[in-house]
């Protein structure tokens, strides 16, 4: 290859990267939702008293997106969807969970885990294993200093994982918790 | 409806009841929002550190 073509090919890369990050992950639906092009995970517009106030674009191809959701100013939510690796062995899927479990801790202060437990979610009939953790800590939640709890719950669905981060005030975690429990089980992921 | 001028318009024929009852929406919405917001940096913080985001 002449060294004329090398600059205008390189442009010509620059140019179809930046397009790319341009690109929109997301595709609107007639009902307010979006779906993630990449994985066909769609992100509804609202779930009972969740409201999607967010969405994020990861990387350039759009394949690592997430929504953020806020219910009645008492829970802060946000669910990523991210490719996984092709093992979708058993072994890959607890790598994954130990990874993301630690982060907690690592981001956080004065982490308290309360629980660690196997987690079931049913999706168009199909019922998908994954994992659910709770635990508290001290943290600002809607400007204010607060004891808190904090769920994080991973599930694979093919290609991706899907991610629940969720977390609420101690005070309020009776209701809160009702709310996430219906904010899971009606969203319908495809 | 779909742009900012359009909402402008409709906003300016309000009766002044309901433009202090869409006041009071856009001020919490705007609150729910901003104050997420500190959470939701918290999560990605986690998601970087676990996938090595910058």
């Amino acid at each position: 290859m002449t060294r004329s073509l090398l600059l205008p090919l390189a442009l010509l890369g620059s140019l179809l990267a930046s397009s790319l990050r341009a690109a929109n992950p997301f595709e609107p639906l007639p009902d307010g939702g979006v779906r993630h092009t990449f994985s066909g995970f769609i992100f509804p517009k609202s779930i009972g008293d969740f409201k999607r106030i967010d969405t994020k674009q990861y990387n350039n191809e759009g394949s690592d997106v997430s929504a953020g959701y806020n219910a009645l100013s008492m829970v802060v939510a946000t669910v990523y969807a991210y490719p996984a690796p092709v093992d979708a062995s058993a072994a890959a899927f607890a790598r994954e969970w130990t990874s993301k479990r630690g982060e907690v801790f690592q981001v956080n202060q004065g982490v308290t885990a309360l629980s660690d437990t196997a987690a079931t979610v049913v999706q168009g009939g199909k019922e998908f294993s994954g994992r659910r953790a709770l635990f508290s800590f001290r943290g600002n939640f809607l400007g204010a200093e607060r004891e808190l709890k904090s769920q994080l719950l991973v599930f694979r669905d093919g290609a991706v994982f899907i991610e629940y981060r969720i977390t609420y005030p101690l005070d309020d975690a009776e209701e809160a918790e009702k709310q996430i429990e219906r904010f899971i089980r009606d969203w319908s992921w495809r | 409806m779909s742009t900012v001028a359009e909402i402008e318009s409709a906003i300016e024929k309000l009766p002044p009841a309901k433009f202090s009852a869409l006041l009071a929406w856009i001020e919490e919405y705007q609150a729910m929002v901003g104050a997420s917001q500190t959470l939701f940096a918290m999560y990605d913080e986690e998601e970087a550190q676990a996938h090595g985001r910058s």
